[in-house]
């Protein structure tokens, strides 16, 4: 799947390559001055979140405290859910690009579904393991065989199987395809893992803020959506260097594959002029 | 304040995990980005 110069390209349509500008990768890396703005914005709102969610938001108890009277593990909300809600974001993004790969059958689509995966299966894991510190003392277990725990550990395995199917096929057109397919089909348990909590007994709470009368308010509500923006920026830096970072490797891997078929040329031409040799 | 001190230490390791593997995420894909980016030649880098 060769790259399409008439096609959406991520840094800048029509732009030659090698030349400067804000979104062009330096010839050291996949940086760019865009990617590092946006990196700044990440590290400035992650201390000022860390302020917000660890100082000046108060802990959940006391005359003032909402009916789940979290007390202090309220601030461990401040990151789980944004982490989650990331890491729905990501696989829609694969699911998304994944169709696009089977309807447009370009490379670009192909190298944002897999970048996008990568960067939701880091999201996913931080989500479990922020759950489960949270579970330890809310539920008084590490783990529970929940609807919504278990959809979601479901999740983490359908898609690191994605990437792993990624890499056992070495035919990038074959494997644009079938992990397209492997893509829609596991993006399919997003919405389980969503609506588990309604569908199922859980011990895990309904949703927080995704309804019409959220159960937390004022500094509270603001930290929870700084941390959404905070993690919103940090996928989009990461998207943009792990975009590239495929992009990097998928003609390293193409010059890879020319150099051998030269050195198998080459071999078998000495190999023909050796036999004409022995028959003269 | 045993409970509140206990709680603590639960917030304290969430963030640090967050933060931690975001960090090493990230340095990782830097490194990663550096040593193959000045591989690839610059006719080859599109979309870079």
């Amino acid at each position: 799947m060769t790259p399409d110069p008439t096609r959406s390209s991520l840094a800048g349509r029509g732009a030659p390559a090698g030349t400067s500008g804000f979104w062009r990768a330096d010839p050291s890396g996949t940086g760019s001055r865009g990617s590092r703005v946006i990196g700044t914005l990440a590290l400035v709102g992650l201390a000022v979140l860390a302020l917000f969610a660890l100082v000046l938001s108060p802990s959940d108890a006391g005359p003032n405290a909402s009916v789940n009277e979290f007390g202090e593990m309220v601030r461990i909300l401040y990151v789980h859910v944004p982490v989650a809600i990331i890491c729905f974001l990501a696989f829609a993004v694969t699911a998304f690009a994944s169709a696009m790969v089977l309807w447009r059958k370009t490379e670009f689509w192909d190298l944002l579904a897999a970048a996008s995966a990568e960067v939701g299966v880091v999201f996913t894991v931080l989500t479990l393991i922020t759950g489960s510190l949270w579970g330890h003392v809310a539920w008084g277990t590490w783990w529970e065989w929940d609807a919504r725990l278990t959809s979601t550990a479901l999740l983490l395995v359908l898609f690191v199987g994605y990437l792993a199917l990624r890499r056992a096929i070495t035919d990038p057109q074959v494997r644009a395809r079938r992990a397209a397919i492997a893509g829609l089909i596991a993006f399919a348990d997003v919405p389980i893992v969503h609506f588990s909590v309604d569908w199922w007994r859980s011990l895990h709470q309904p949703a927080t803020i995704t309804r019409f009368d959220p159960t937390i308010d004022g500094i509270e509500l603001f930290t929870l959506m700084l941390g959404m923006v905070v993690f919103l920026t940090t996928y989009v830096w990461l998207m943009i260097h792990r975009f590239r970072l495929q992009y990097v490797q998928a003609r390293l891997d193409d010059r890879g594959l020319d150099v051998a078929l030269e050195e198998r040329r080459a071999e078998a031409s000495a190999a023909l002029a050796t036999t004409a040799g022995i028959r003269q | 304040m045993i409970a509140a001190v206990n709680q603590w230490a639960y917030v304290a390791a969430a963030y640090a995990i967050v933060v931690g593997t975001l960090v090493g995420y990230v340095a990782r894909t830097i490194a990663l980005g550096r040593r193959a980016g000045r591989r690839l030649p610059p006719g080859e880098r599109r979309w870079m």
